[in-house]
Order: C-alpha cells, then structure tokens, then sequence
C-alpha cells in the first residue's frame, strides 16, 4: 500500500505532466500561427525581390517560379540605363533627407521656446499648432498648389521641401521631451555666459538625442513614402520622387520585372533604415500614442 | 497688465526668433490655405475662369451627385472593413504575440516591415499577386478547385481587395499599439484571477479586454481617421473603378481639382471630409478625456 506521500507525489506529477500537455499543445499553435502569419507578411515581398532579378521577356506566367531560373541584374540595367531612375533616386534622396533635417531642426527649435521660454502669445500660439493636427493634409491641398503656382515653385525642389520643412507633431514632441529635462542644465550654462541659441545647440540638443533620432527616423520614412502632395507638385518625369514615378512613369512599362526591380528599389532604403533604426521606429509608435 | 507683458516680451523676444520657421510655414501653408479653401468652396472656379460665388450650391450639388455620395459609401465600407477586421486582426496578433518571451523583436520586425513600406510599392505587388486571369493566388486558388474572383476587376469585390491589402499592411502598426496597451495591465489582476481557477478565455473576457478599452478606443479612431483618407489605392490599382467601386473621398477630391480642374467643389468636397473626421476626433476627445492629448 503506497504511502500518502507518495500518492501525493504521484497526483502531482499526473497534474503536471496535464498542465505540460496543454501549455505544449497551446505553444504549438500559437508559434504555428506566428509563423503562417509572419509568411504571410514576408511573401509578398520575396516575390517582389525574387522576380526582379529575373530575366528574360516573358515574366509572370503562372505557375510561377519562386525560384527564378534565370538570375541576373538585366532587369536594373534597363531601369538605370533607359529611365529616370538615377533621377528619381536622387530626387526622393535629396527632398527626404531635406525634410527629415528640416522638420528635426524646427521642431527642435519651437519645441525649445514653447518648453523653456515664457513670451506673450505663447499659449494660443500652440495650441492653434495643436489645433491644426486635426486638420486633414487633403483640405489645404488645392489651396497649397494654387499658393505654389503663384511662387512658381510648381517642379521644384523647394517647392517638394518648404512647405513640408516643419511639422507640428514634431514641435509637439520636442516640447514634451524638453519638458522633462531639468532646468538645471539651462541655468548652470546661463550662469556661464551662454545665450539662449548656445544653451539650445550646445546644451538641450545633445540632451535630446533619443526623442531627435525617434524624430529624424520617423520623418525619414514617411517623407521617402510620401505621395499625394509629391504628385501634386510634380508633373515633369525629371522632378519626380520614387514613389510618384512608379505610379506614373512606370506603369507603362510592361515589364513586370522592370517593375519589380524598381518597386524593390524604392523599397530597399526604407528597408534598411527600418532594420538600423527599429527601436526608434517602435519607439516612435508609442509617442504617437501620447500625441492622441 | 501691460508692463508685464513688455517685461516678458524683453525677456524672451529670441524665442519668436525659435518659432519663426515653424509660425511661417504655418501661417503660409496651413491657416491660409485652410481659409482659403474655405472660401473658395463657395465660388464656382474651374482654373480657366474666375471665381463666381455661388453661395451654398456647391454643396448641394455634392450631396446630388450621385459619384459624391457613392465615395461617401465606398469610404464608409472601407472604414468598416479596415476597422471591424483589421483592428481585431491586430488585437489578435499582439495577444499571440505577447506570450511569447523571446522571439518578440523579430517577430515585430517581420509584422512592422509592411508598415514602413510606401503603398506604391505594395500596391504594385498586390496588382500581380490578385491579378484575374494571371494572378498568383488564382492561380494557386484554381489548383484547389476554387474559381478565384476578379479581385481587382470585379466591382462588388474591388474594395475589399484594397481593404485586405490595407489591413495586411498596416497590421503591425496597430498590434504595436495594443502590445503597448497589454503591457500596461498588472500582472496582479492574472494572478488574482487564476487563484480563483479563471482559465485563459475567461481572463480575456473579463480582465484584459475591459482594461484594454483606452488602448482599443485609441486605435480604432486612428485607424478610422486614417481610413477616412485612403487614396493612393484606389489611385494606383483601380483608379476609383470600375464603375466608380473605388472612388473614395480623397480620391474624389483629387479628381475634382486635379482632373477636372473644379477647385471650387473639389474644396467643398474636402471641407466634408474636415468636417467628418472633426466629427470623429471630437468623438474621441469625449470617449478618451482631453487629457491624453496635450499635457
């Protein structure tokens, strides 16, 4: 006869062995839908990516080749010899960049005053900034192209850049991320000498760098894949940026692999800027949280 | 009164100097434009002309116009579907997701990379992978003995392709959004409940869903809002057909000013946008508190 200890024990191990099977049966199909789901995401894009290094005239017939038989570069050499890629590259570059620079500086800027300086109009001056993120880009839209038309600012780069160089959501974060910082900083540099431009630069900007590279990654991205306002802004093919030439220059092209090797194009600096900078871009997706 | 406002004008004149870009930029392209358009939705003013106000006309115009009131459909059905199946597809992820320890970050990133492409580019992809006669899930559809629909082409159909394609787009941004809001619920709250013997679905049910109303609010209206906006879709894949299935709000908008060069009820048509997604932020303001927005 077993001892009530031992059929303690053994009830305990019953009851866990129990616990184990249905923990493991609920592991399983909780990974296996991670993973379905994670396919899911990724498919798309190595279809993109696989075909366009295909070669050869006839691309998309069904059934498909996942893995393509004739590898090579013939279809970027088309997209860099006969289009305005190398163009366009440098277009989406040099406007990205531009913004992204721009937009930190500002905010950094507006943020610093609404944070740490008190000046008549500060209050009403901010909240009509915060007054205006409920404002949809589209009901400013025609009016902003007719105010373009006037500067003759239609198929330029400042005409791309300018109007998007500062960003309320971007003075609103800058502020609340100041906010934080003690004022301690400010005071032992003002007791130094410093005025309030060398006390920016010198002392919160520095301070600030996890806020600006949320900022600066965030901008980036959105300005790269940004496309009504970049559309409306350019009808000439050379002025164009990535995004609004794969809409329209390219969609004449009826090669499906040129395509695709331009759609992975586009794709690629957005791509590795996401993979170098996803804290930040995680990061930012709770700030917007708090923005409402 | 106004010795103290010249003390703190003397004290802190630089920051006008800090704000000057921003107030600038505002001034141009934001308040004045919004004026603008305001005024110009009550002219007629096609770009060759000059304005003739016409008072109200324009809008009821808008509201006989029957592609008008079809892209009030169309928005509304997306919204529905972007919001009643994405938010919950979403909400599904982060609860699988937030049981795993390790593998999270990765997982993210797989989930995310949708998020941070630009819409061309997916849509681009989407137009090969959901073409009718050609296309791959067809295709892969056929061999099951599905007869696969024309998803792009079909006009019963056409918007809800572009919602799916949106919802597997933007499904990593709001599990982001709800991981946030799961990791805020106390762990106490769990384990009080399975000290009591509550199983999974009943923590679901009565512990993590009702704390996670804030969050569930907060993405359901972002998702609305933005969903109200959709335009690059229909834009690139369909060009609001066929037969006006994909025309949404901002595409109609974009129509009416940039094709058809009607500025004046192409801005009427955007003031109804405004006034609709107003509508929804003051709702959210209400639901949410005034609180989460600013301080």
């Amino acid at each position: 006869m077993a001892s009530t200890t031992e059929l303690a024990k053994t009830a305990t191990v019953v009851e866990r062995r129990r616990i184990s099977i249905g923990s493991i049966i609920s592991k399983v199909v909780i990974w296996f839908l991670l993973l379905l789901i994670a396919f899911i995401m990724l498919l798309p894009f190595y279809l993109m990516v696989s075909q366009s290094f295909r070669q050869g005239l006839v691309i998309l017939t069904t059934p498909i080749e996942w893995i393509p038989s004739n590898l090579g570069f013939a279809n970027y050499q088309v997209l860099f010899s006969k289009s305005l890629l190398p163009r366009w590259f440098f277009n989406s570059s040099f406007v990205t960049i531009s913004v992204t620079i721009l937009e930190t500086l500002t905010g950094s800027m507006a943020g610093y005053a609404f944070a740490r300086k008190d000046f008549p109009g500060r209050d009403v001056i901010f909240w009509m900034f915060m007054a205006m993120l409920m404002v949809p880009g589209q009901v400013t839209l025609i009016p902003n192209f007719l105010i373009l038309r006037q500067l003759d600012w239609i198929n330029t780069y400042q005409g791309l850049i300018l109007p998007l160089s500062t960003s309320v959501f971007s003075t609103f974060l800058m502020r609340q991320y100041m906010k934080s910082i003690p004022r301690d900083y400010d005071d032992a540099a003002f007791i130094d000498g410093a005025n309030d431009f060398t006390i920016f630069f010198r002392v919160l900007m520095p301070l600030c760098q996890p806020a600006i590279a949320v900022l600066a990654t965030l901008s980036f991205i959105n300005s790269w894949n940004d496309f009504l306002y970049p559309l409306i802004v350019t009808q000439r093919d050379e002025m164009r940026t990535l995004q609004v030439a794969l809409a329209t220059s390219l969609t004449q092209q009826t090669e499906a692999g040129v395509q695709f090797a331009a759609t992975t194009f586009t794709f690629l600096p957005t791509a590795i800027i996401f993979l170098a900078l996803q804290r930040y871009v995680v990061r930012g997706v709770a700030l917007s949280g708090v923005k409402g | 009164m106004l010795a103290l406002t010249m003390r703190r004008l003397r004290k802190s004149w630089v920051a006008y100097i800090f704000i000057l870009p921003n107030l600038i930029v505002f001034l141009t392209f934001g308040i004045f434009p919004l004026v603008w358009s305001f005024f110009m939705s009550f002219n007629r003013w096609s770009m060759t002309k000059d304005p003739v106000f016409i008072g109200m006309d324009n809008y009821t115009a808008l509201f006989s116009d029957e592609v008008f009131v079809r892209s009030l459909k169309n928005t509304a059905e997306y919204t529905v579907l972007y919001v009643g199946l994405g938010v919950i597809f979403s909400l599904c992820l982060a609860l699988l997701l937030n049981t795993l320890v390790r593998g999270r970050g990765v997982f993210t990133l797989i989930y995310y990379l949708p998020v941070v492409t630009s819409v061309i580019v997916i849509a681009l992809i989407w137009k090969v992978l959901f073409a009718s006669r050609n296309g791959i899930v067809n295709f892969y559809l056929d061999k099951i003995g599905i007869q696969g629909p024309g998803w792009l082409i079909d006009p019963s159909i056409a918007l809800i392709t572009i919602a799916l394609m949106m919802i597997w787009k933007g499904a990593g941004y709001n599990m982001l959004l709800f991981l946030a809001g799961l990791q805020g619920i106390s762990q106490e709250f769990y384990e009080a409940a399975s000290i009591d013997g509550a199983n999974y679905w009943q923590s679901l049910r009565h512990i993590t869903i009702p704390l996670l109303r804030p969050t569930t609010l907060f993405v359901v209206i972002i998702a609305t809002i933005g969903s109200f906006q959709v335009f690059t879709p229909a834009y690139v894949l369909t060009q609001g057909g066929p037969y006006y299935a994909t025309t949404t709000l901002v595409y109609f908008i974009y129509q009416q000013a940039f094709e058809f060069f009607q500025l004046g009820y192409g801005s009427a048509a955007a003031y109804v946008l405004f006034v609709i997604i107003l509508i929804i932020a003051l709702i959210q303001r209400r639901l949410l508190g005034w609180n989460e927005e600013v301080y």
